[in-house]
């Protein structure tokens, strides 16, 4: 069924077309929810949060075919709202670089990393790099231009290669 | 390394993460439990209901009716009325001038029959009723509307303030 026609029918209450919306898109959901919550049980739980909602609050959903850009907001607020309940915000450590070349996990260093950096230019990245996301579909879901985007991506990878070097992954 | 190739390296290997094979399940077991259909449907009756509440508040605060007019205490006499007090006062001003105004100042109005200032003989303490009740009850629907959204403090801030000044409002001779 023409996904347009499913998000009528989950508009009208139908839990089921809403169920299919998700699914047909199950890994990107996935996907972007565990670069935020960093393992697969928040991520799951994150996805629920996102259904529950998108349940209840499909009708203020103006433009069908904006679905899963909308869909893809309330993720990541979803995210983020889990995320200050777990108290997870951590600053920067001093020695941050020393600590990481000793790690085994490079990349789940690199995502650590990534979520040390203010909560903008975090997301900008996120979308960008780990859920093949557009400077359109940002603006889009951020609610900002596409200029300010890119200029939040500039400024969080020239923090982050401040952060981790050019050597990083070499060396471990 | 390029942080940027850095990091389309470590998004393939995001990518590459399965979701868990109950997902499906789990997203049906959140879905089943939402009692509410959807917000526009639930509350139809919620929006209406408290329009036509807010609009008996505001005939019961506004119309006229045996409202807050002061009571004037007119003279005792048979063709008294508050045209001749108000005459006889006047007229003494005319003919007496600065020095009769003064006397009038320092209390003669009640000597004339005349107060002026009055105080509240009978308060609305229906209306007030009426007010209060009605405001309780669309504070109430309020609530449940902001509340239902988290939004607390506008939930409860804005229904205390009408129920505050509407009974200002309504006693207004009686307080100030």
């Amino acid at each position: 069924m023409d996904s347009l026609k499913r998000v009528a029918r989950a508009k009208a209450g139908d839990k089921q077309a809403l169920l299919d919306l998700v699914l047909a898109r199950e890994r990107e959901f996935y996907g972007l929810s565990y670069v935020y919550m960093r393992n697969e049980q928040d991520a799951a739980d994150a996805l629920q949060d996102m259904i529950v909602i998108l349940y209840t609050r499909i009708h203020t959903l103006k433009k069908d075919e904006s679905f899963y850009s909308w869909a893809n907001q309330i993720l990541v607020r979803c995210c983020l709202t889990k995320l200050r309940r777990n108290k997870r915000w951590q600053l920067i450590p001093e020695g941050y670089e020393e600590a990481t070349e000793h790690s085994g996990e490079a990349g789940l260093d690199l995502l650590n990393a990534v979520h040390k950096l203010p909560g903008a230019q975090r997301d900008v990245i996120l979308l960008f790099y780990y859920s093949d996301k557009t400077f359109e579909e940002i603006s889009e879901i951020q609610s900002c231009p596409v200029g300010t985007v890119k200029s939040r991506l500039h400024q969080g990878l020239k923090k982050l290669k401040g952060w981790l070097g050019d050597g990083y992954r070499e060396k471990t | 390394m390029d942080i940027e190739k850095r990091l389309s390296d470590d998004a393939k290997r995001i990518a590459d993460i399965q979701p868990p094979a109950n997902l499906r399940s789990r997203l049906c077991a959140s879905l089943e439990g939402v009692k509410v259909l959807t917000g526009h449907v639930a509350h139809r009756w919620l929006k209406p209901a408290m329009a036509v509440l807010t609009a008996a508040m505001l005939t019961v605060a506004l119309l006229p009716g045996r409202g807050p007019t002061p009571v004037l205490d007119l003279p005792s006499g048979a063709d008294a009325s508050p045209e001749t007090a108000l005459t006889e006062d006047y007229r003494g001003v005319d003919d007496a001038g600065v020095a009769k105004n003064t006397a009038a100042s320092q209390g003669n109005e009640e000597a004339n029959g005349v107060v002026l200032a009055a105080p509240l003989e009978n308060p609305p303490w229906e209306r007030v009723g009426a007010f209060s009740g009605l405001a309780a009850l669309t504070g109430a629907l309020w609530f449940y509307e902001f509340g239902r959204r988290r939004q607390l403090a506008l939930a409860l801030i804005v229904p205390t303030l009408v129920l505050i000044l509407g009974n200002l409002w309504l006693l207004r001779n009686l307080i100030f």
